[in-house]
């Protein structure tokens, strides 16, 4: 077995879900934020479900959903498109799983930035997206920042619902965490062991970009001046 | 950059038609993971094919079919699963085969010392502080230990002192580390770990105690896009170059 194509296939998974996570989930936390939402206790429960579920419980309603014979499947099909074992079925088993993460942190970041701010810059006429671009965003940065990273670190993770959906193809859909499982079941302890090794130096990695990026944020350098 | 994304997404459209090699996918039990990989490339020629493998557990594997997971082959580690997609029509029955056998065996550490018959198995499990095995509710391995054990009269004195595992790697690994002095897997498996000897068989269960036999059995999927290929593949894992090779992995081929 190579131990490279789960690694490239890992980081490639967990990146695109990062991307879809940081948008959606800042999206929706703006909006829990800021706006009045009818239903609301219900939509942030849904939210918070992928969480509370063994990641197994999620898989399986995302494969229901996204099978041939699933509501949402079915109409892909229909359109040529397949889903399930495929990577995008890990791309979107990680997003659903780390999108709470995402939206809490967010949400958080965004309720800790003083209204009166964003009310002076009102009073001077500048518009809500250039208020939440250029005032709310910046302050906001680090607690979305750590979000981010949680969401990145989770969706690297990802096992339960990434074996149900998108099965445990090597080359094609076996990342680093379903090759650990299968090297493990087949007795191949020197292949797990890379591969544990591999995780632990992305995960520093990841620690030290994160720690490199709330440096600037908090002490912007020189030349950041 | 507009005009890069589009020449992107017309590149995707175009690739999507062009004619790639065909593609069986053959659904396998976890456990067979290491003979299956070795065959991988004999099986290519000889279906003329690209074989890709998917591994897991059994009963997740045979969800994924029920959920219409485009899946050409299963080969399974247990009866039970196949036999509740055959009950539903989504397997070929006439291509269904019980392609292999196995035993279950107790292992011990390096150390430990074989036990000759059924009496000694008693006394030592009796004086075992823990046994290790798949949880009888969800592993295979385990529900045919906990069966081999009822035959004999013996589950009861050690229900109480099992340690149950996920996998039958699992309960394995707990004899290997030392966590438990003995445990019940398959042959196998047994015969598989790594570094070789780090656990030794102390006792076979003669397959006759067992009401239901360990197989593995294999069977097209009734919603193939390549009947043929699939067939073919079967084939393959009924003949002699896959013949020799579960043999030299400790299976038996009745």
């Amino acid at each position: 077995m190579s131990v490279a194509a789960p690694i490239l296939l890992s980081l490639k998974v967990a990146a695109v879900a990062t991307v879809l996570t940081f948008l959606v989930g800042l999206g929706l936390a703006r909006i829990f934020a800021t706006r009045r939402v009818p239903l609301r206790g219900v939509w942030e429960g849904l939210l918070l479900l992928p969480l509370v579920f063994p990641p197994t419980i999620t898989g399986y309603l995302l494969l229901v959903l996204l099978g041939r014979r699933g509501l949402l499947g079915g109409l892909l099909a229909q359109a040529g498109l397949q889903v399930v074992f495929t990577w995008s079925a890990a791309v979107i088993a990680s997003f659903i799983v780390s999108l709470p993460l995402m939206y809490q942190n967010c949400k958080a970041a965004l309720r800790s930035v003083e209204p009166q701010y964003a009310g002076a810059a009102r009073t001077l006429g500048v518009s809500e997206g250039r208020i939440f671009r250029r005032i709310t965003l910046p302050i906001a940065a680090p607690g979305i920042l750590a979000g981010t990273a949680l969401s990145f670190a989770r969706a690297l993770g990802e096992f339960g619902a990434t074996l149900m959906t998108a099965g445990n193809i090597p080359g094609r859909t076996q990342t680093i965490p379903l090759a650990i499982y299968t090297a493990v079941e087949g007795g191949r302890s020197r292949d797990a062991n890379i591969l544990l090794g591999v995780t632990v130096v992305i995960s520093f990695v990841l620690v030290a970009v994160v720690g490199w990026a709330e440096r600037r944020m908090f002490f912007p350098g020189k030349d950041a001046k | 950059m507009k005009s890069r994304l589009a020449v992107l997404v017309l590149l995707l459209a175009v690739a999507r038609f062009l004619p790639a090699a065909p593609e069986i996918t053959l659904s396998a039990a976890a456990s067979l993971t290491n003979v299956l990989q070795d065959l991988e490339a004999p099986a290519e020629a000889y279906c003329g094919a690209r074989v890709l493998l998917n591994l897991g557990a059994s009963g997740t594997l045979r969800r994924q079919i029920e959920e219409g997971a485009p899946v050409d082959v299963f080969f399974s580690a247990a009866r039970l699963d196949m036999d509740q997609l055959q009950k539903k029509g989504l397997i070929v029955p006439q291509t269904r085969v019980d392609l292999l056998g196995n035993s279950l065996v107790l292992v011990g550490g390096p150390e430990a010392r074989p036990v000759p018959g059924k009496g000694d198995l008693q006394a030592l499990l009796q004086s075992a502080s823990v046994l290790a095995i798949g949880d009888p509710e969800a592993v295979p391995a385990g529900r045919y230990a906990k069966e081999a054990l009822s035959a004999w009269g013996l589950w009861d004195l050690v229900a109480s002192k099992t340690a149950r595992a996920a996998s039958v790697r699992e309960a394995l690994q707990f004899v290997q580390s030392g966590s438990a002095p003995v445990g019940i897997v398959f042959k196998t498996d047994a015969s598989s770990a790594v570094p070789a000897g780090s656990v030794k068989v102390l006792f076979s269960f003669p397959n006759e105690i067992l009401s239901t036999p360990i197989v593995y059995p294999v069977a097209v999927v009734s919603a193939t896009s390549n009947r043929a290929a699939a067939e073919k593949l079967v084939r393959f894992l009924r003949g002699d170059t896959a013949r020799q090779a579960f043999l030299a992995a400790g299976f038996t081929v009745p």
